[in-house]
C-alpha cells in the first residue's frame, strides 16, 4: 500500500512551471530519497505534498485517499512536514517546540495529557536532545536546533514524514544517528520522503530514489539503478560513480563536466 | 531553569505560569479599588459604597457611582483590549515590535473622531464622537483587506498598515491645520492625547459590545499563534487554518481597539509593552500570552489613570501622555535587558 503518492502533479510559482506532471509513490514503511540538482523542484514537491503549496493540476493521495476529500486535521495528522533550515520565531524552550508537534492530539482546552508528554519525551530522547530540552531553542546551535525540529515533526506520530534536508546542518555522527532513527521509524511503519543532497547518504539509507531534473521525475528506482555513471553525468553534470566498500555504498564525484560557458552538460 | 531529573517532568509551561493570570487579576482588582478611592474630592470609600448601594443620592455616592466607577471600568476595559490585541498582533506578525495600531486601526479611529469634532457633530449629540471613531476603525479594516487581500503575507499587511497610518495621520493634521479656531484645534489635540476622564456608562455601553466581540474573535486563536512560531508553512502543515486565524485577529483587533480608541482617544504603548513584559513569564508562548496580557493591560491602564489624578498639575494629566512617558523609557530598558534573547 502506498503511504503517499502523486499523480501527474504540476505546480507553478508565478509564471514559472516548477513541477511538470510528477508521479511518485512512497510505499508504507519505506524511505524514499528525493534527489536532484539545485532548482530541480525538490522543495516545491515536498511543499505540495504537505498541502502548503497550491497545486495546479494532478493529484495527491495520502494512504490511497485523495487529499481533497480529507479534512484539514486528518491530513495534518497523517502527514508531517519538516522544512529546510526552519526558524523558530520566539525563544521557546526546546521541549515546547517539540510539543507543538502534538497540536492535533491535544485534549480539550489544549491540555497536554500523559500520552502527549510521553511522546514528546520519547522523540527528545530519539534525537539526543534531552540535555538541552529546557533551553531556549534560539540559543541552540544550528545542528541542535535541527534535531529539535526533527523531533517536533515526529512528535505527532505521523504516517508520513516529508523531510527537506534534515541532516544538512548536522555533524557526521548526528547525520548517521538521525538517518538511523528514521530507518527505525520506517521499520515501525513510518513512511519517509526525504530530500538529500548527500548522494552517499541517499544511496546508503533510502529504499528507493526519485531523481528530479527541471521539475520532472527522470528516474525512479533502487539507489543502484538511479545512481549510475550515465545518470549522474546527465542529471548533475559530474563524472562520478557508485562504489561499495565493506558493504557500505558511497558516491564519488570525481569532477564536474563543463562545456562552453561553464554550464553543466544536461 | 535546571532540572534535577534528566528528562523534565512536565511538558507544560513553567508551573507558576498558570498563576500569572490569577495574580494579575488580583492586582487589577486592587487597582480598581484604589482608582475609585482616589480623586480631587476626598471620599470615605466605605461610606460612599454604602450610600451608593442604598440608592442615596449623596454627593459621595454620585461621585463614586457616576464618575469614578465608569472611569475605572472603562480604563480596565480599554487596557484589557490593548493588552489582548497587542499580544495577538505580536503573535500573528511574529514580531515583538507589533502593537494593536500597527495596521492603522487606532489612527483611523482617531481620525473618525477628529472629523466629528472638526465638523462640530459632537455638539449635536454626544455619542457622535465614539460613533465616528468606530466608523474610522471599520474603514481601516476594509482598506487593509482591500489592499492586502485575505491570503497575503505578513509584510504586505504591515506595509498596508504603514500607508493607512500615514494617510490617517495626514488627514488628522489637515483637520488641525484647517481648524476654525485655536480653541477647536486645542479640543482636537486634547482628545487625541487619550483620556478616560468624564466618561459615563453610555461610553461603556457603546464600546463594550464591540470589545467583547473583538475579544471573542481573538480568543480562539492561541493554538494558531503557537503553531505560527514555527513559520507559516509548518503552521499550515499542522492543520491550522491561517486565513481564518488572520481574519479573526485583524477584524477582532479592529473592532475592540477601534471601540476603545473611539471612547478614549489614543493610548499608546500599552499594547506594545504589556505583552513584551509578560512574554518571558509564559515561556514565550504566544497562545499563553493572551489572557495574562489582557489582565496586565487592564491593570496598567487603571494604574496610569490613577497617576493622572495624583500628579499635581495645573490641568489633569492625560492618560495617553502618562502611558507613553512611563512606557517608552521602560520599553527601552526592556530591550537593552533582553536583547540577548531577541536575536
Amino acid at each position: 500500500m502506498t503511504a503517499i503518492e502523486t499523480q501527474d502533479l504540476t505546480v507553478s510559482l508565478g509564471s514559472r512551471i516548477v513541477l511538470r506532471g510528477v508521479s511518485l509513490a512512497v510505499e508504507r514503511g519505506t524511505m524514499v530519497g528525493l534527489i536532484g540538482p539545485n532548482g530541480a523542484g525538490k522543495t516545491t514537491m515536498l511543499r505540495a505534498l504537505a498541502g502548503v503549496q497550491p497545486v495546479e493540476s494532478g493529484q495527491v493521495l495520502v494512504g490511497g485517499t485523495a487529499v481533497e476529500v480529507m479534512s484539514r486535521a486528518a491530513r495534518a495528522r497523517a502527514v508531517s512536514y519538516l522544512p529546510q533550515g526552519a526558524n523558530v520565531h520566539w525563544p521557546l524552550a526546546a521541549e515546547r517546540v517539540v510539543a507543538l508537534g502534538r497540536l492535533l492530539h491535544l485534549h480539550a482546552w489544549g491540555r497536554y495529557g500523559t500520552d502527549d508528554h510521553d511522546a514528546v519525551r520519547r522523540v527528545l530522547d530519539d534525537v539526543d536532545a534531552v540535555r538541552f530540552a529546557e533551553r531556549p531553542v534560539t540559543s541552540l546551535s544550528t545542528g541542535e536546533r535541527a534535531r529539535v525540529l526533527l523531533a517536533r515533526a515526529l512528535a505527532g506520530d505521523p504516517q508520513v514524514l516529508l523531510a527537506d534536508e534534515p541532516v544538512a546542518a548536522l555533524d557526521p555522527s548526528h547525520q548517521l544517528d538521525v538517518l538511523d532513527l528514521l530507518r527505525r521509524r520506517c521499520a515501525d511503519g513510518l513512511s519517509v520522503l526525504v530530500v538529500l543532497h548527500d548522494l552517499t547518504l541517499a544511496a546508503r539509507y533510502c529504499d528507493a530514489l526519485v531523481l528530479l531534473v527541471d521539475g520532472a521525475a527522470r528516474h525512479h528506482g533502487a539507489p543502484g539503478a538511479v545512481l549510475t555513471t550515465d545518470i549522474l553525468r546527465d542529471a548533475y553534470g559530474i563524472e562520478g560513480s557508485l562504489k561499495v566498500t565493506e558493504g557500505v555504498p558511497y558516491v564519488i564525484a570525481r569532477k564536474t563536466i563543463t562545456r562552453g560557458g561553464g554550464e553543466p552538460v544536461r | 531553569m535546571t532540572s534535577v531529573s534528566p528528562v523534565p517532568r512536565r511538558t507544560g509551561a513553567k508551573p507558576w505560569a498558570a498563576w500569572l493570570s490569577a495574580g494579575l487579576a488580583v492586582l487589577l482588582l486592587v487597582l480598581l479599588v484604589v482608582s475609585v478611592a482616589v480623586g480631587t474630592v476626598p471620599l470615605v470609600l466605605i461610606d460612599a459604597v454604602r450610600e451608593a448601594l442604598r440608592g442615596d443620592a449623596t454627593t459621595a455616592a454620585l461621585i463614586l457611582g457616576e464618575i469614578r466607577l465608569p472611569r475605572a471600568v472603562l480604563a480596565a476595559l480599554v487596557g484589557a483590549t490593548l493588552g489582548l490585541a497587542g499580544a495577538s498582533m505580536q503573535g500573528l506578525l511574529r514580531n515583538p515590535l507589533a502593537e494593536p495600531g500597527i495596521l492603522g486601526v487606532s489612527a483611523t479611529a482617531a481620525l473618525g473622531a477628529v472629523l466629528v469634532l472638526y465638523f462640530g457633530l459632537s455638539q449635536m449629540f454626544a455619542m457622535a464622537l465614539p460613533l465616528g471613531g468606530m466608523l474610522g476603525a471599520l474603514v481601516a479594516v476594509m482598506v487593509t483587506y482591500g489592499l492586502a487581500g485575505r491570503d497575503s503575507s505578513v509584510l504586505t499587511l504591515i506595509l498596508a498598515g504603514v500607508a493607512i497610518n500615514a494617510f490617517a495621520g495626514a488627514l488628522t493634521s489637515l483637520a488641525l491645520n484647517l481648524a476654525p479656531s485655536p480653541y477647536a484645534a486645542l479640543e482636537i489635540v486634547f482628545w487625541l492625547l487619550g483620556s478616560v476622564a468624564d466618561r459615563s456608562y453610555d461610553h461603556v455601553a457603546l464600546a463594550l459590545p464591540f470589545m467583547v466581540v473583538g475579544w471573542l474573535m481573538m480568543a480562539g486563536t492561541g493554538r494558531a499563534l503557537n503553531a505560527l512560531s514555527l513559520g507559516e508553512d509548518v503552521a499550515k502543515s499542522l492543520g491550522i487554518n491561517l486565513p481564518m486565524a488572520r481574519f479573526r485577529i485583524i477584524v477582532g483587533t479592529a473592532l475592540a481597539v477601534g471601540a476603545a480608541v473611539s471612547v478614549t482617544g489614543t493610548i499608546g504603548f500599552v499594547g506594545l509593552v504589556v505583552p513584551h513584559l509578560l512574554r518571558p513569564l509564559v515561556g514565550y508562548e504566544p497562545g499563553r500570552l493572551m489572557i495574562p496580557s489582557a489582565f496586565g493591560g487592564a491593570a496598567l491602564v487603571v494604574a496610569a489613570d490613577i497617576v493622572t489624578r495624583l500628579v499635581p498639575a495645573s490641568s489633569e494629566l492625560k492618560l495617553g501622555v502618562v502611558t507613553a512617558i512611563v512606557g517608552a523609557p521602560f520599553f527601552l530598558y526592556l530591550i537593552i535587558h533582553t536583547r540577548r534573547l531577541m536575536r
